[in-house]
């Protein structure tokens, strides 16, 4: 692991559209280390560094979907932002969710931003180029996390 | 020329008998028309007889009255052969009145018979008197007696032919007329003798079959003609009075049968609640027999004991108030068969006034087949109304969950496209490049029937809505498509309707949609008009495009019908179809006019509203 990699954690339970994030980002210029983990509760252990995931990086970014098995995106997105050591790291709701319900409670619950996924690969294709300029190179994000123990 | 008087007694009873003839006459019409076969037949002999004895009196009461200084004997064959004119005249003139309709030819020729009996009567009747004198007519009063004979008639046959329906036998317009006619005939007669002038003869009349009249034979052909004139009356009233009888007897024989055979329940109740009447179809309906309930208390045979008491309660407020909640209306209830069972009826019950007491007459039927259908029917209905819901629900959950794995095929043979485009080899690149387009058009496909089923399952309310912001709306939407197309797209002044706004607009975007991509080489030109029809509005949107043969009229508005290749116009073929769910859905119509090669309008209609709100 290089100190410049900008690391990512997909929170994705569709192996089918996991890969697709992940190829997706294979055509992106940005190098990058991208965690896929396919329900609720392995993401927050994978934050908390629990259990098997001890020895894990904290992300630069988290995509997260909204439906997951055991504990929903929604919640994940409550808990990360209730946890001092989580709250800063940029929450990315990525979904087949267009519901304005859900694009409220996601920012109600201060999601970073809400994309809805295209269906069309090309638009999909862009959208993760766009994630890629925007948050992995245009904006600045916090080197240290309130104080928290960060491992690189 | 011989001096001549009148005994005006005699004068006066001789009217007086015209007058009863002509009343028996008015009455025997009356009698000859509403009988049948020989009763008719009878009726109008008898009748013909009387009424003519009646006129043929008066004549020789008439002539009686008139005095010569010299002996008058008259001819007692001739004198019968003048009764036989009186009683044919009579006969036509019965005849002609009891015909169903009388015209006016036919007035005037039964007044001629009838006039001209008359005058023969009289004229015979002249003929055969015997004195010892020369009888002399006056030829212009012979044709006036004559003339006012039929003119006579014809009143008196106007007027019998009026009243013959008459059934009142002393009815005051019977009377008038009666004595309009019984003083028309003496005046015949008596002008018929001012035509006759006498003069003194000295030739003998052939006396051989002469007899005298005295005031013995005026006594007894008035009596004759009086007691033959009375039984004709009588027995006409006796008649009347029988036939009335059997007609009510008829009639109410009638009635019975028609409530015996009824296929309804007719039960009859009096005051006290006590059954009066039972048919035949009641026995089937309660099971009672007739002679077993007759006389008892309803309630006791045909109502619930949990009714019973609200029954009696009725009845008993029914005699104060004259009226109670169950009267004279359709209703149904709870009905008791003998063997214990209950079942509904259907009944009415209506009180009828006999006399100062009150009879119930109820008409029952019973409902429990046709309300078996009709909860077979709801269920039925119930049944559909859920299935119909159920594959809405249905059709809107598999194209939801279809997309999540459709979207995977997609993506991937997309990505292989991307990929491997020109590195594997061409027969690799033609099967990648129909899996992509396979895939694609499915997710259009399921793209549309997912809009399709929202129509219903995810509709907004309906609420007063503006057309016209709704079609600009669409307008706007297309404007990238009207841009392509060059095309100008005029809308009119559209009214306020009751709509769910974001259909609409969906449905005018489909409709003008339509309009751009049909188009020929012309530039499209759409025009969006609305005008009211009663509580509707049509609205129309009219092109220059390709037209619809008018064959596909109907077919266009199915679902996945579509009249062209892909190639030519790209679509699913579910556009007009999720149209007409629309207009349906806010219980409008939708269809077409169009030639072919000239354009095509399409219109629709919605409910106006009132105004918009806010």
């Amino acid at each position: 692991m290089t100190a410049n990699r900008i690391e990512i954690l997909l929170v994705e339970d569709n192996p089918g559209d996991a890969r697709l994030t992940v190829e997706a980002f294979k055509e992106g210029r940005v190098i990058n280390n991208l965690t896929v983990v396919s329900d609720g509760v392995e993401a927050l252990a994978y934050l908390r560094r629990q259990g098997p995931y001890a020895e894990a990086t904290t992300p630069d970014l988290i995509l997260l979907d909204l439906n997951l098995p055991k504990m929903d995106g929604r919640q994940v997105l409550a808990e990360i932002k209730a946890d001092e050591c989580l709250m800063t790291i940029p929450v990315i709701v990525l979904t087949t969710s267009s519901s304005q319900d859900d694009i409220a409670r996601a920012y109600g619950s201060h999601a970073n931003c809400f994309i809805t996924k295209p269906v069309d690969l090309d638009q999909f294709l862009r959208v993760v180029q766009t994630i890629e300029t925007f948050w992995l190179s245009l904006v600045k994000l916090p080197s240290t996390r309130n104080g928290c123990e960060r491992r690189n | 020329m011989l001096s001549y008087s009148y005994d005006y007694r005699l004068v006066a009873l001789s009217v007086c008998i015209a007058v009863l003839a002509s009343y028996a006459a008015l009455d025997l019409a009356g009698r000859v028309n509403s009988a049948r076969g020989k009763t008719r037949l009878l009726w109008l002999v008898v009748g013909a007889i009387a009424m003519g004895m009646g006129i043929w009196s008066m004549h020789y009461i008439g002539m009686l009255a008139f005095h010569l200084p010299i002996p008058v004997q008259y001819d007692w064959p001739t004198v019968l052969v003048s009764l036989l004119a009186a009683i044919l005249a009579s006969a036509v003139a019965l005849f002609v009145v009891s015909r169903p309709a009388m015209g006016i030819g036919r007035a005037l020729v039964g007044s001629m018979f009838m006039g001209g009996g008359i005058a023969a009567m009289h004229y015979t009747g002249m003929a055969a008197m015997r004195l010892s004198a020369l009888c002399h007519y006056s030829p212009r009063l012979v044709v006036l007696s004559v003339v006012l004979a039929i003119g006579i008639s014809l009143v008196a046959l106007r007027l019998a032919f009026h009243f013959r329906e008459e059934t009142t036998p002393w009815s005051g317009k019977k009377l008038v007329s009666a004595l309009v006619m019984g003083a028309a005939i003496p005046v015949m007669h008596y002008t018929g003798m001012a035509a006759a002038h006498f003069s003194p003869s000295t030739i003998d009349a052939d006396m051989s079959y002469a007899i005298g009249a005295s005031y013995l034979s005026v006594t007894g052909i008035t009596s004759v003609t009086l007691l033959v004139l009375g039984l004709v009356v009588v027995t006409a009233l006796a008649d009347r009075r029988f036939s009335l009888q059997a007609l009510e007897l008829e009639s109410s024989r009638r009635h019975h049968q028609i409530v015996e055979t009824a296929l309804d329940a007719f039960v009859g109740m009096d005051s006290n609640g006590l059954i009066t009447d039972w048919n035949v179809q009641s026995e089937r309906t309660f099971g009672w027999p007739r002679a077993e309930v007759i006389g008892r208390l309803l309630a006791d045979v045909v109502i619930p004991q949990r009714f019973r008491e609200a029954h009696t309660q009725g009845l008993r407020s029914f005699s104060t108030t004259r009226d109670g909640p169950v009267l004279n209306q359709r209703i149904e209830i709870t009905a008791l068969h003998r063997s214990g069972h209950e079942f509904p009826v259907e009944l009415s019950i209506c009180p009828i006034q006999w006399g100062d007491k009150y009879h119930f007459a109820a008409f029952v039927r019973d409902v429990t087949e046709r309300n078996r259908a009709q909860q077979e029917l709801a269920r039925k209905v119930d049944a559909l109304a859920r299935s119909n819901a159920e594959l809405e629900q249905f059709a809107y959950v598999a194209s939801h969950d279809l997309q999540e794995p459709l979207r995977m095929v997609a993506s991937y043979t997309q990505l292989l496209a991307r990929r491997y485009k020109g590195r594997l080899d061409a027969d690799a690149d033609e099967f990648i490049g129909f899996a992509v387009d396979g895939a694609t058009r499915m997710q259009t496909l399921i793209h549309d029937l997912l809009s399709y089923s929202r129509v219903t399952t995810r509709g907004q309310s309906i609420a007063p809505t503006d057309a016209e912001v709704a079609c600009k709306n669409a307008v706007r939407n297309l404007r990238s498509a009207i841009g392509e197309a060059d095309g100008v797209v005029s809308v009119g002044a559209l009214p306020p309707v009751l709509a769910d706004a974001t259909q609409l607009t969906q449905l005018f975007q489909n409709l003008i949609g339509n309009a751009i991509k049909y188009r020929d080489h012309r530039k499209p030109d759409i025009r969006i008009n609305a005008k009211p029809d009663g509580e509707l509005a049509i609205f129309s949107i009219e092109d220059n495009g390709i037209g619809i043969e008018p064959q596909y009229f109907e077919r266009i508005f199915q679902m996945f019908q579509r009249l062209h290749t892909i190639k030519a116009y790209s679509g699913t073929g579910i556009g007009l179809a999720l149209c007409r769910k629309i207009v349906e859905r806010h219980g409008g119509r939708i269809w077409v006019e169009s030639r072919l090669g000239e354009g095509s309008t399409f219109l629709f209609t919605m409910p106006q509203a009132e105004r918009l709100e806010g």
